[in-house]
């Protein structure tokens, strides 16, 4: 039986192209190790297996799905794209509840 | 070295008492701890030397299948090494890895991670497959529907040519035996 990857996102086509912006550009790093192939990775395959849709209303949707560990590479990928030295990061972390050691 | 694979490289199997006169003979001055330590730094170096070893470059990207142990079960996947030389399989971010050549002489990697192993089969595309054919493979591998027999179709294995630079042999192809009949 096929293998259905279980993260299922319906993306305006704005916001998609946002994604492979940011990924297209990633994958063009040279300086971190790993961002680059990552992000290639990620979009080749977000290109391949997401699927430009129109919904009942006539507008344009795509729909992509991710493994769970494409979603967390997403995530990090996003985190990059998102750090900014000017922006006044708040400390939310010490606002969590303990965990143990792993 | 078993009969079944040759290891290129692991740190899974190190074993200290395999290394122990050595490191005795060459640094009395350390603890046992300190020379096992030092064991884990010696063989990472090793890996180094491996990938210089089998800087060869191949005419086609190289094709990563996974077989991938996750913490709700296993599931198929596959990435694309663009670059199409060897040496840049030998990566891995797992906390233990071994990569062999096996018995088919295919190319593999047994990555241990703390939610399982996971298992990676190195290929390289056939001269003149098309691009339909790859995409079509790499659909069934992403879905987990592909075959060995749809791998082996598009793919060949790399163990000819890790297998030139090592010096050791491997059983022939079926496809050659054929053609020499």
């Amino acid at each position: 039986m096929a293998q259905l990857p279980p993260v299922h996102m319906k993306l305006n086509p704005d916001n998609f192209d946002l994604l492979m912006t940011i990924l297209a550009f990633h994958a063009e790093e040279r300086e971190i190790p790993g961002l680059a192939n990552d992000a290639h990775d990620l979009m080749d395959k977000r290109m391949r297996f997401s699927r430009l849709c129109t919904n009942l209303e006539g507008q344009e949707y795509v729909d992509f799905f991710m493994y769970e560990n494409e979603a967390v590479e997403m995530i990090w990928q996003l985190l990059f794209a998102a750090a900014d030295p000017n922006m006044a990061v708040s400390d939310y972390h010490n606002r969590l509840q303990k965990g143990g050691i792993r | 070295m078993s009969e079944d694979r040759h290891i290129i490289w692991s740190n899974f199997y190190l074993d200290y008492d395999d290394w122990k006169d050595d490191l005795e003979a060459d640094y009395p001055d350390l603890s046992e701890q300190e020379r096992i330590a030092l064991m884990y730094e010696i063989n990472g170096d090793y890996l180094d030397d491996e990938r210089m070893n089998l800087n060869v470059q191949l005419s086609a990207p190289i094709l990563v299948i996974g077989d991938l142990g996750l913490w709700h079960g296993r599931r198929m996947g596959y990435k694309e090494i663009a670059s199409g030389k060897i040496s840049d399989c030998l990566y891995s971010d797992t906390d233990y890895a071994t990569w062999y050549v096996d018995r088919l002489g295919d190319l593999r990697c047994d990555a241990i991670h703390h939610d399982g192993t996971n298992h990676y089969l190195y290929r390289t595309y056939k001269p003149g497959v098309r691009q339909s054919q790859i995409d079509h493979l790499k659909e069934k591998l992403y879905f987990g529907t592909a075959t060995r027999a749809d791998i082996t179709r598009i793919t060949r294995r790399l163990g000819d040519d890790i297998a030139k630079v090592y010096g050791f042999s491997i059983p022939r192809q079926r496809q050659e035996q054929a053609a020499e009949r």
